[in-house]
């Protein structure tokens, strides 16, 4: 879809046509998918986060003003991401038990070893620089957009970006018997 | 839009030497590549339309908040439009010159083009009646001050013997 149909889909969106988010969810749920099971780690969070997106998208599409719309909404899910990895820490500290549980599910889904690993190495990087990965690899954004989202000059961006991909690429090289708990 | 990896070289080759940003530049790659060749976990059909569901759900309910607000706008803006006539009416009222706001009385009462001469000739005869009797006690009070004059008339001459008296004898002169 270029950009012309992007951007009238997005009007119908605001005029309230409901054809038209059911489009929109087809467009983008497997990419913002992606995004969030890569950074939770979980697919029952993830698929939480998009449906949460979806819905905030309800009510925040009159306030896309043009640009990348693949920006803009990344941008909304990073910052969904950031919340629910807020309330996360709350509700683990809160329900300890409950965590433990849900990791005990979470380690028994079935994965191929190079997906197990991208986890695994994902989830001991800081969330700054996982979000800021995933950001590049699923939203595309360039060095130039992430920095300026981030309010950082862009030679920031790229250091944080090289030592993150450099630290997973070295942490997902490690096999799978030397990896610490 | 990603940058090709050309690009992020020159955009590091300004922060760096060409080596180290080369070598920045690799890296990249080769982690761009090693998460392509992971490629991310789908959605099922089921989540997508349970999804779908939630964002209708939450369109008609946007749908009518937006009309509630459009209604108590319309309602809050009808409200102030007849406030402000009335305090303008109010204002106006209380600020007319005096004399203005005052409604001119009919020159004659109503009364008076009553067609019923009973009614009209009952208060005009009473009238009459008492003015003729205060006429009569006038007259009584005249003829009674005549008479005590007419008796009276030489103190009223000796009086004035005397003030005569007074003024020759000019005892005022010292």
């Amino acid at each position: 879809m270029d950009s012309e149909q992007l951007k009238l889909l997005i009007d119908k969106c605001k005029a309230g046509q409901a054809g038209a988010f059911d489009q929109l969810i087809a467009l983008y749920a497997d990419r913002c998918f992606g995004f969030f099971y890569r950074l939770s780690g979980h697919r029952q969070t993830a698929e939480d986060l998009l449906s949460e997106l979806f819905i905030k998208l309800v009510e925040k599409i009159g306030s896309w003003d043009g640009g990348s719309f693949d920006n803009w909404i990344f941008t909304i899910a990073g910052n969904l991401f950031k919340d629910s990895l807020r309330a996360d820490y709350r509700r683990k500290r809160l329900l300890q038990e409950k965590a433990e549980q849900l990791q005990t599910q979470e380690e028994s889904e079935p994965r191929n070893d190079l997906e197990d690993k991208l986890h695994w190495a994902l989830k001991r990087l800081e969330p700054e620089i996982a979000e800021l990965i995933m950001m590049r690899f699923y939203a595309d954004f360039s060095f130039k957009e992430l920095a300026k989202m981030r309010n950082e000059p862009i030679g920031t961006t790229l250091c944080k970006m090289h030592r993150g991909l450099k630290k997973l690429r070295e942490m997902m090289e490690v096999p799978e018997k030397q990896r610490p708990v | 839009m990603k940058e090709s990896y050309e690009d992020i070289r020159k955009i590091l080759e300004q922060f760096m030497n060409t080596q180290t940003a080369g070598q920045m530049a690799k890296d990249i790659r080769q982690a761009d590549a090693l998460l392509s060749a992971v490629p991310a976990a789908k959605t099922s059909e089921e989540t997508l339309a349970a999804i779908r569901e939630k964002v209708h759900c939450r369109l008609a309910a946007y749908r009518v908040r937006n009309l509630r607000i459009r209604i108590e706008k319309y309602v809050a803006a009808v409200a102030a439009t007849i406030l402000i006539a009335v305090l303008v009416g109010v204002f106006f009222r209380t600020h007319q010159p005096t004399g203005q706001n005052q409604r001119p009385l009919p020159l004659a009462a109503a009364s008076l083009w009553n067609d019923s001469f009973a009614a009209d000739n009952d208060p005009v005869g009473e009238l009459t009646t008492k003015v003729e009797q205060l006429t009569g006690q006038i007259d009584t009070v005249n003829q009674t001050a005549t008479q005590w004059l007419e008796e009276n008339s030489g103190l009223t001459v000796e009086i004035e013997n005397l003030e005569k008296i007074a003024l020759n004898a000019d005892f005022w002169k010292g």
